[in-house]
């Protein structure tokens, strides 16, 4: 799936692109095509503790393997997802992109968020840190692990049933 | 006279709940609401902490009896204290944190130290009062008259002349000792692996008749069933489904309402073949039954804030008549297989999270009661599902298929007696 391609480089600029395409996926509500930015073995992770979470002894706010991210998706697409009757309207602003140092053969790429969700006349503000591992497919890239680090992931939360 | 004046205000009580329905107004009125944190949250025994959060001494929790704060500490003795988390000299909080380990709370305000176990052990600048105005002993934080605790659950009550705790858990008390709290799990049951902290601006009880509804599930959470039906080898909440032949719904004194569904012989068999060692240590040790009640469906709710649900534990806390917090945490067994409580998370995050396929759609559902209360011109909340044909319980008790209403007519027969009482006293 991933090969011994890590000699491949993501630049700073290559990184701002995937994400900002990925934002635009998910605030266009293109979900089927979101998912597939996703290796068979991602997992997207939504942490309920902000400092030292750990998904195999703490709970987490969502931990989906990919199984799950299709099941999400097709909740929200095909559904009822009645937390999402009408659906929220996201747009999100992706800033402060660093591409650190790869972990095992994925590269690291971190970034701030900020998500303004509007739904029943209602608007909420999200923020926080993205991680995206990334690994190299064709000539592009596919995430293989997805972290949204939530600023108020110990607060309580009406309905987290958009995508972060 | 003057009191037949104040109550006056108040609607009676007998027109608001009948055997067969409420009015909207109990999700409402500001004036009921506050007649609940002092009759309901002020007069019977509620919920605060689980034991494992405070396991060591200096282990303290800060949370809400009610709307409100109070903190549950243990002392260095290893006794649990509950008290009113106000400073006594102006009332600012003495605790901000939710929780930690302490041996005492200094007021961020003017600085005066309490014991955690609420003595005042230091005031500063004492020599501008006059001793009969600094007595050091009277001054401690409050404790809350009575605290209680049943096989870790840490309760307290406002109230000095509230039944003992295990004569208020009543019939219900059989279903946490087979079930959530039997001996095989009492000694290593721990909220060790954190929270979800739901909000939803809608009034609590519709947290509390909801998470004992036995009739919404196939409706509002068909697409929870069908993920599951598609995915039979994933772990899933043991939610059950349209099958009324298998369990039941029942209403206790006191308020006291659950649900009960038992597994299939498959599905015994089938936890049996992923954990052979841990089921064959617990059915040597505790006999075969225990299985079937450990994977069967049981949703508790201890009136009136507390829901022992589907391996977890939630905790209501009414904000305002239309704003309501859910603490929701998944009990870990401590001496099971690393393997099965993580199943227990993911169960957890699929069900119950923020985030999950269906406790956000409960919350939607409650919102959607909320805002149609507002149409009042016909005011009922219809409760008659099952009513024909409820089987009388000994000691006081109802008992009704898994679908139908009795669980929501007892806590309502609860919530008015509880009412009732405050307003004769």
């Amino acid at each position: 799936m991933t090969g011994a391609t890590d000699t491949r480089v993501l630049t700073r600029g290559e990184a701002e692109d995937f994400l900002y395409h990925e934002a635009e996926l998910l605030d266009g509500l293109q979900l089927d095509r979101w998912l597939e930015l996703f290796t068979d073995d991602a997992v997207y992770w939504v942490p309920a503790r902000y400092d030292e979470a750990d998904p195999q002894r703490h709970v987490s706010l969502i931990y989906d393997d990919r199984g799950r991210i299709a099941e999400r998706v097709w909740r929200l697409t095909v559904g009822p997802a009645h937390a999402q009757i009408p659906p929220s309207a996201t747009r999100r602003l992706v800033t402060n992109v660093r591409v650190g140092p790869p972990v095992e053969d994925a590269v690291v790429v971190r970034s701030n968020f900020a998500i303004f969700e509007v739904r029943k006349g209602t608007q909420r503000a999200f923020a926080g840190e993205y991680e995206h591992r990334l690994v190299p497919h064709g000539d592009g890239w596919r995430i293989r692990r997805r972290t949204a680090r939530l600023v108020n992931c110990e607060a309580p939360i009406f309905n987290l049933t958009f995508l972060v | 006279m003057r009191r037949r004046m104040e109550t006056a205000r108040y609607p009676e009580l007998d027109h608001l709940v009948r055997p067969d329905r409420v009015h909207g107004s109990v999700y409402t009125d500001p004036a009921l609401f506050a007649e609940e944190m002092r009759s309901i949250f002020g007069r019977t025994w509620v919920y605060v902490a689980h034991e494992s959060e405070i396991a060591q001494p200096g282990d303290y929790r800060s949370t809400r009896i009610g709307t409100q704060p109070v903190i549950v500490t243990r002392d260095a003795d290893g006794e649990i204290h509950v008290l009113l988390n106000r400073c006594r000299h102006r009332a600012s909080l003495v605790c901000r944190e939710r929780s930690g380990n302490a041996t005492f709370f200094r007021c961020p305000f003017h600085g005066w130290t309490y014991r955690n176990s609420g003595e005042l052990l230091g005031v500063p600048m004492n020599r501008r009062y006059s001793p009969e105005y600094l007595d050091k002993p009277a001054l401690g934080l409050t404790p809350v008259a009575r605290v209680g605790s049943y096989r870790g659950l840490v309760f307290a009550s406002l109230n000095p002349d509230v039944p003992d705790l295990v004569e208020h858990l009543g019939g219900v008390r059989q279903y946490l000792d087979r079930v959530f709290l039997h001996p095989a799990f009492e000694k290593t049951l721990n909220l060790g692996a954190g929270r979800n902290v739901h909000e939803y601006p809608a009034n609590w009880k519709h947290a509390a008749e909801g998470g004992v509804d036995g009739y919404h599930a196939i409706t509002l959470h068909e697409t929870w069933f069908k993920i599951r039906d598609q995915s039979p080898d994933r772990p899933h909440a043991r939610l059950g489904s349209r099958d009324e032949t298998i369990g039941y719904s029942e209403a206790h004194p006191g308020g006291h309402v659950l649900l009960a569904r038992w597994p299939s012989d498959g599905d015994v068999e089938a936890f049996r073949k992923a954990y052979p060692e841990y089921t064959s240590r617990l059915e040597s040790e505790h006999g075969s039954e225990l299985l079937r009640d450990f994977l069967g469906q049981f949703n508790v709710l201890i009136f009136p804030n507390l829901h022992i649900t589907l391996q977890n534990l939630r905790v209501i806390t009414p904000i305002s008549p239309t704003r309501t917090q859910i603490t929701m945490s998944p009990m870990l067994i401590g001496d099971a297989p690393d393997e099965l409580n993580a199943e227990r998370l993911r169960e957890f995050e699929e069900a119950f999270a923020t985030g999950s396929f269906i406790a956000p759609d409960d919350s939607e559902a409650f919102v959607c009661v909320q805002e149609g209360v507002a149409a009042e011109v016909d005011p009922w909340l219809l409760l008659s599902r099952g009513l024909h044909d409820e089987e009388r319980l000994p000691g006081g008790g109802y008992r009704g298929k898994p679908s139908d209403e009795t669980p929501q007519r007892g806590l309502f027969r609860e919530w008015k007696r509880l009412l009732q009482a405050g307003r004769a006293a």
